[in-house]
């Protein structure tokens, strides 16, 4: 830990307590897709768009909020550049090639602030990946091996607290991050993951950093996501096949993962629990195409479910896709998002179906959407999955 | 895609160092200026059988804040670099190796980028014996005989187990050239895994020449020869992607940013052409144009083997650690004349390969020529029976399929690269793992690559070489024997392409352990590799 301050976390932890019965009720604006635009820094300001959803989960009608700062133009698949509030109409995005994080007040369509890390803290040219606990908000910044910490204030602006230096087993940064109350998972994409304690805003490790079992075979945890009861800690996996590890965190603590290979449908980084956790959707960015993976909460066992056809436009008019974020927040999500990264890019619009245990992953007639700009990488909804 | 790489960090760490020494005595000679006229790296020949070569390896950091890695020997005119080694089929040939990298302490990019997944098994210390040492840094260096047919074996062509760690102390290479080893062009460079993007890119790679091309290929008998390596330089702080610079015999290749390389002919004069594509990553189309015209090259070898027949092209498709050799007649009087990269699609997720001027062709009837260096007479030797020879008509033992893939963490990486037999789950290759193919001499095998990735690859075989057979399944018309192929990318659409190579592993000199991989050298440190173990 680089700097804390424990008299600056007391304080706002009393602010918070106050913040969060304030901005608890229900939000009152449409629901949102919300990029994070993140153009190349020699563009320029960076800015992030929102897209109101019609009611067949179609984006449209983009507004563009102007951040300032700059944009890293591309980086890290899983450093997820949008972090939406649960209880609030705030969404964070990171300005990866300022080292900063701007809040939108969403009601309001407009930049409340930009808040940088301290000094040392970068975040270029890789990205920042954000998460938050409703509480604190927490951006993994790839160049300096840094996750800085910044605490939530009134109105979506932010006050850096602190930061800390992390690296994984084999010294990889920090490549996927999730929360679930006062635990901060991370996937360092090298084989390690490790859990922290964010009870008191810094992280402070649970000394459980550990190579996942895919590590052996050359499948390396890079992606994050956590059941809603916080039993189960899922990874996705850097690999050709698509793999998945589950870790038992109802202890606190990352236990040894167990191994699902579940297709040969390619890389699984990206990946995102369907709200009604029977799914879990993996952005196989290396072959085009999206999977979706039956998911058992009560055990945490993973099966094989469905893989969409090849998302149109790949690879010649995008080649990597990445963020998968559902529409609704509840049940299979219906329609999943994602950011398509490439020569012209897009929003992929994929219709989902389940039932009697079979799943189909279907784009839309009006997949793609073209994308604000051609190096998005991160897309976020608003109302926010519930956990 | 592929670059990961980011020389940057691995580049500072020797900078403050460098810095300090490089104030008394320059470690890397200067290289040529802008527009300036190409010149040939000066010649070593062997003599009564036998070159010795003193070599050092150092680095430094040029004005224009380049990092250069440099083969130094120090000649009777001073101190020169990469020079051309000239032997005969069965000279020996001895280098005396001396490794002055900057030692400094570890990286820790450098560890992050290739000590993590590649070392698997090494040291933490280096060892004392270079054919043991297990230890790798960015200072660790050896070198690789690309493209001869030589044992896989410590003090002659074997990059698995001889690491030199930096020391005073020279460490000998001695190889035999065999006495029926093709006379061609053929290359030298460290291989030290994980960093030999490194310091192949800082330009430590230089010429290998076996004489007698003209027995051969007598219309190249008497011609002015020129010996022309185009490298890839990345400036501290840059990749492959970000302000590296294509060059020409160690000239600055950027026109029009800067004035362009100039190569001097007289009107209408034959001359051959020695070529090596030795950058990291960048796949070469070459063309000579006349008036905008591309003209037509006699193509005399490739990856040092002198092809069958006669053929002509008009453009030279080359993969990184290509060569080819070709007579090119020079323009007529006052026709503007030029040497250039036409630009190469590498597919979807390719590093970038634009078009770039290599040099202007400037004909004067004065024109200085480069002699016709030959080394001296060859001692004379039993006959032998030529390599490769009924290759093309043998019934293979074993065939294969093996596999390219990737899998990726972000837009510029890291990407893990993937080399792989077909029904294998891919891993990343590390130093200690055992070979992935055990076959034995006196085989002969069929390889079929395919490439399920939207970029370009660069097979490479060490100690021999294979003859292209099939491309997408197609036989090629004129199979040709080299040691580096391009595979083509994935479309995303249809089946993979695919490449079939013939193996021939007759040889018994190259029984042992060798590897091979992709030759985007990026690929290579990153893990697109595997062992093969022949047994005698």
């Amino acid at each position: 830990m680089r700097f804390t301050s424990v008299f600056l976390l007391l304080i706002l932890g009393m602010q918070w307590n106050g913040i969060a019965a304030a901005q608890s009720s229900q939000p009152a604006s449409p629901n949102y897709l919300i990029t994070n635009d993140d153009p190349p820094r020699k563009i320029g300001a960076s800015s992030g768009t929102f897209f109101t959803i019609a009611s067949d989960g179609t984006p449209q009608n983009g507004t563009k909020v102007t951040l300032g700062g700059s944009g890293a133009g591309g980086g890290l698949f899983n450093a997820n550049r949008v972090s939406v509030m649960r209880t609030s109409a705030c969404a964070f995005l990171s300005l990866n090639g300022a080292g900063e994080v701007g809040g939108i007040d969403i009601n309001a369509l407009q930049d409340v602030d930009n808040t940088a890390g301290s000094s040392s803290d970068s975040g270029f040219p890789d990205g920042m990946g954000l998460v938050n606990n409703g509480s604190y908000l927490y951006a993994s910044y790839s160049a300096s091996q840094t996750i800085g910490v910044f605490s939530i204030m009134p109105g979506c602006s932010l006050t850096f607290i602190g930061d800390i230096s992390v690296a994984g087993k084999q010294a990889g940064n920090v490549k996927g991050m999730a929360t679930h109350g006062d635990m901060l998972v991370v996937a360092y994409g090298d084989g390690s993951i490790e859990s922290f304690d964010i009870s008191g805003g810094i992280p402070v490790s649970h000394g459980d950093l550990q190579n996942a079992t895919g590590f052996n075979t050359s499948r390396f945890p890079a992606g994050v996501d956590i059941t809603q009861d916080g039993r189960f800690a899922i990874f996705g996996d850097l690999s050709t096949t698509t793999t998945i590890e589950v870790s038992d965190i109802s202890s606190g603590r990352l236990t040894k993962t167990k191994l699902y290979d579940v297709g040969v449908a390619g890389n699984a980084v990206s990946i995102y629990l369907s709200p009604d956790q029977t799914l879990l959707y993996v952005a196989n960015t290396n072959v085009g195409k999206v999977s979706a993976v039956f998911f058992n909460a009560t055990t945490g066992k993973v099966s094989h479910g469905c893989t969409s056809a090849k998302l149109r436009g790949w690879p010649d008019d995008w080649q990597f896709l990445t963020s998968p974020v559902t529409q609704l927040n509840s049940g299979t999500g219906s329609v999943l998002y994602m950011a398509e990264y490439g020569a012209i890019a897009g929003i992929a619009i994929v219709n989902v179906s389940s039932s009697g245990g079979k799943c189909t992953l279907t784009e839309a007639a009006a997949s793609p959407l073209l994308a604000p700009t051609t190096t998005l990488l991160s897309i976020g909804v608003y109302p926010a999955r519930q956990f | 895609m592929g670059t990961f790489l980011k020389w940057g960090f691995a580049v500072q760490f020797v900078l403050g160092a460098f810095l300090t020494a490089s104030a008394q005595t320059p470690r890397c000679p200067l290289r040529p200026d802008p527009g300036s006229v190409v010149l040939d790296a000066p010649s070593l020949n062997s003599q009564n059988g036998a070159l010795s070569v003193d070599l050092t390896m150092r680095n430094a950091i040029d004005p224009l804040n380049f990092m250069h890695y440099c083969f130094d020997y120090m000649s009777s005119s001073g101190l020169i670099e990469a020079p051309t080694l000239r032997v005969n089929p069965g000279d020996t040939l001895t280098i005396n190796f001396t490794n002055d990298l900057v030692t400094t302490a570890s990286s820790r990019l450098a560890n992050e980028r290739h000590a993590p997944v590649h070392m698997h098994g090494m040291a933490d210390a280096p060892g004392t014996d270079p054919c043991n040492s297990k230890v790798i840094t960015p200072n660790t260096s050896n070198i690789h005989f690309h493209g001869l047919n030589v044992p896989p074996v410590c003090h002659q062509d074997d990059v698995v187990n001889t690491l030199v760690q930096p020391s005073k102390t020279p460490f000998q290479y001695q190889i035999q050239i065999p006495a029926n080893e093709p006379p061609g062009l053929y290359w030298y460079h460290p291989h030290p895994h994980g960093f030999t993007g490194l310091q192949v890119s800082g330009g430590a790679a230089g010429a290998i020449v076996v004489s007698g091309i003209e027995k051969i290929k007598p219309q190249v008998a008497g011609l002015t020869e020129r010996i022309f390596f185009i490298r890839q330089q990345i400036p501290v702080n840059g990749t492959d992607e970000i302000g590296s610079q294509l060059t020409l015999n160690f000239q600055t290749a950027i026109y029009p940013k800067a004035d362009a390389p100039i190569i001097r002919m007289k009107p209408g004069e034959k001359q051959f052409w020695r070529i090596a594509n030795a950058t990291n990553t960048s796949f070469l189309s070459l063309q000579v144009l006349f008036g905008g015209v591309a003209q037509s090259l006699e193509l005399i070898s490739l990856d040092g083997v002198p092809i069958t027949g006669d053929r002509s092209v008009t453009q030279l498709d080359m993969p990184p650690a290509g060569r080819a050799e070709v007579i090119i007649t020079g323009p007529p009087s006052g026709t503007p004349a030029t040497f250039i990269h036409k630009g190469f699609d590498t597919g979807a997720t390719g590093d970038p390969s634009p078009e770039q001027m290599l040099a202007k062709i400037v004909t004067n009837a004065n024109a200085a020529e480069q002699p016709a260096t030959a080394a001296t007479a060859a001692v004379p030797r039993r006959p032998v029976t030529p390599r490769f020879s009924g290759l093309t008509a043998i019934k293979p033992s074993t065939t294969r399929k093996l596999f390219f893939s990737e899998s990726a963490l972000g837009t510029a990486g890291p990407v893990n690269f993937f080399l792989a037999l077909d029904g294998q789950i891919p891993h990343l290759f590390t130093m200690d793992e055992p070979p992935a193919i055990k076959t034995k001499v006196g085989a002969v095998e069929d390889w079929t690559f395919e490439n399920r990735t939207p970029e370009q690859h660069a097979f490479h075989m060490h100690q021999i070489h294979f003859l292209v057979t099939a491309i997408n399944g197609v036989a090629v018309p004129n199979p040709t024997m080299q040691d580096t192929v391009i595979i083509p990318h994935w479309t995303g659409k249809g089946p993979y392409p695919s490449v079939t190579v013939r193996m021939d592993f007759r040889d018994p000199e190259i029984a042992g352990t060798f590897v091979y991989h992709c030759h985007i050298l990026d690929h290579e440190d990153g893990g697109m590799m595997q062992k093969i173990e022949v047994d005698p």
